[in-house]
């Protein structure tokens, strides 16, 4: 059997798949969309710019959601699949995994197109938020943490970072000041991505550090956002990638780490082993290391979350993940620039569609395709995506095709 | 059937006042929720154990924005607790301001019918104020 094999800057790599195309709905308050609309928005702007392709070869469709208590609404594949004239032949299959949903359904993808029993696949995710108060939302998100321990002693998921912010400040002197620079960075980022949620807000430190606390040492400015949305992309067998886009993506690595559904119950707070693993998996099933990342997209629901991935993902040695905010190494023009979509922060977190989301944003700038928020010279990107406290991560690494 | 290690007998032990865990024959790993199977090695010779109220806070944060059903608490203090034999639970700091909360502070388990879980973490001076840390949080 003939393996192919490229070579990315030194860098020994096999495609696993290959993105030819994405398409992300505007993220946001979309007020009167539902969940199966705002898919259809982001199928149309992915489907639109390859004419060449033909949505009739597409075989299955792997869609993260984390909940159908949102919209009272479980059953979803075939809905999507309805709604963007699929229906019928296409494998449908929803992923649920929290917030690492559409995450998880990224590797189902990749894993079909590299079984060879599949061309190409559709890989979505969605979540319709906005329209519920912020009560519910808090407790529909409350159902991915520890119903025996955590939910019925008040634990939000803000709380449940801020006990990870208590032990990592405690622990290696990480300041409200470091994790406000997370918040600033992604809403500058925002700010030049007019798909993000908080596209035209501008966000400074002092903002961030006298917003209202949620659940003490994080305030709002610290918690990513409730937002509806939508991303998808379409997965190619490589050597059928270059047939229908001249904008191609491919995906060398990935895996995926879990730990106890429970935060209280794992050896640290101040790492999550779930993403240790995950990236352990993925580096080396892509031949790569850390320093080899050019850009990341990593799971930033919370300001420490991602002082916290920098960590866990091998971008600084574990402690030091505030004083890399600091530095600046992690802002566009820094040395490994994260979250240049916005990220959950502010470019929105509607969580079923997180994953895949970014995705997209690591597809665009490999491609050049990423305007105003644009990185010079990436080849090789990686995200990272989690689901609740941890108890799941997914990390894939790409290089520019 | 019933493994014996679930967590309605956990619950049962609360209600009874007793702080009951699970502890492995073979790794010697205590551990809660219950499970019939040990997380940490996989054995299956496991017994229910008494161990001492008394913990260390291992981390703390003070919720504004409450879960549902718990409006009539907010804002109150969440602490993550470490018991004898590494065993870790979380739960309300009942009577304490998020200023008295400390990493390494003392703490005791309180059962209590008014709590959601069956039971708080008090804070009691008497307990000899703060603990080194035994191990990283």
């Amino acid at each position: 059997m003939c393996i192919h094999v490229y070579v990315f800057q030194g860098v020994l790599s096999k495609p696993l798949a290959s993105i030819i195309s994405v398409g992300i709905s505007k993220f946001g308050k979309r007020v009167g969309l539902s969940a199966r609309e705002l898919f259809q928005e982001a199928f149309m702007e992915c489907i639109n710019s390859i004419p060449k392709f033909s949505p009739d070869m597409i075989g299955a469709l792997f869609v993260g959601q984390m909940s159908g208590m949102f919209e009272h609404q479980e059953h979803n594949a075939p809905i999507y699949l309805e709604w963007c004239g699929l229906g019928g032949v296409v494998d449908g299959v929803r992923v649920e995994a929290a917030c690492a949903s559409s995450g998880v359904a990224l590797k189902l993808g990749v894993m079909a197109i590299a079984s060879g029993l599949y061309d190409f696949v559709l890989v979505g995710g969605v979540e319709k938020m906005t329209h519920l108060d912020t009560v519910s939302v808090t407790d529909i998100l409350a159902t991915a943490s520890d119903s025996f321990l955590e939910q019925v002693n008040g634990l939000t998921f803000p709380a449940l970072y801020a006990l990870m912010a208590t032990a990592h400040m405690n622990r290696y002197g990480t300041t409200v000041e470091q994790m406000g620079l997370v918040a600033v960075k992604n809403h500058s980022n925002a700010n030049l991505n007019p798909k993000a949620h908080m596209y035209g807000v501008e966000v400074d430190l002092d903002r961030v550090l006298g917003s209202r606390v949620i659940a003490w040492p994080l305030k709002l400015y610290d918690c990513s956002l409730i937002s509806d949305g939508a991303a998808c992309l379409i997965l190619a067998k490589p050597d059928l990638a270059y047939r229908y886009s001249d904008d191609v993506v491919h995906i060398v690595g990935f895996g995926q780490g879990h730990d106890s559904i429970g935060l209280y119950a794992r050896d640290s707070l101040t790492s999550l082993r779930a993403t240790r693993i995950a990236a352990g998996k993925a580096y080396d099933m892509a031949g790569v290391k850390p320093s080899d990342i050019d850009i990341a997209e990593v799971h930033d629901c919370f300001t420490i979350a991602e002082i916290i991935a920098y960590e866990d993902l091998g971008f600084c040695e574990p402690g030091e993940g505030g004083r890399l905010v600091e530095r600046g190494e992690t802002f566009r023009d820094g040395s490994i620039p994260v979250n240049t979509s916005g990220g959950l922060k502010a470019k929105g977190h509607p969580v079923g569609a997180t994953g895949v989301a970014q995705a997209c944003e690591i597809y665009l700038q490999l491609t050049g395709r990423a305007g105003a928020r644009q990185v010079q010279d990436v080849k090789v990107g990686l995200t990272h995506n989690v689901g609740g406290s941890g108890a799941t991560a997914v990390v894939h690494i790409y290089v520019r095709g | 059937m019933d493994s014996g290690f679930t967590f309605e007998d956990f619950r049962g032990f609360i209600a009874q006042g007793k702080f009951m865990v699970v502890k492995c024959g073979d790794c010697n790993h205590m551990f809660i929720p219950p499970k019939p199977i040990c997380p940490y090695c996989g054995s299956r010779k496991l017994s229910w154990v008494e161990i001492s109220r008394v913990g260390r806070v291992v981390s703390y944060t003070e919720v504004h924005v409450p879960l549902r059903g718990f409006e009539g608490f907010a804002p109150y203090i969440v602490a993550i607790v470490e018991f004898e034999g590494g065993v870790k639970l979380p739960g309300i700091v009942k009577g304490a301001k998020i200023g008295d909360l400390k990493i390494g502070l003392n703490v005791l388990l309180e059962f209590s019918r008014d709590s959601p879980s069956g039971y708080f973490f008090i804070i009691t001076p008497a307990l000899g104020g703060v603990s080194e840390s035994s191990g990283q949080p």
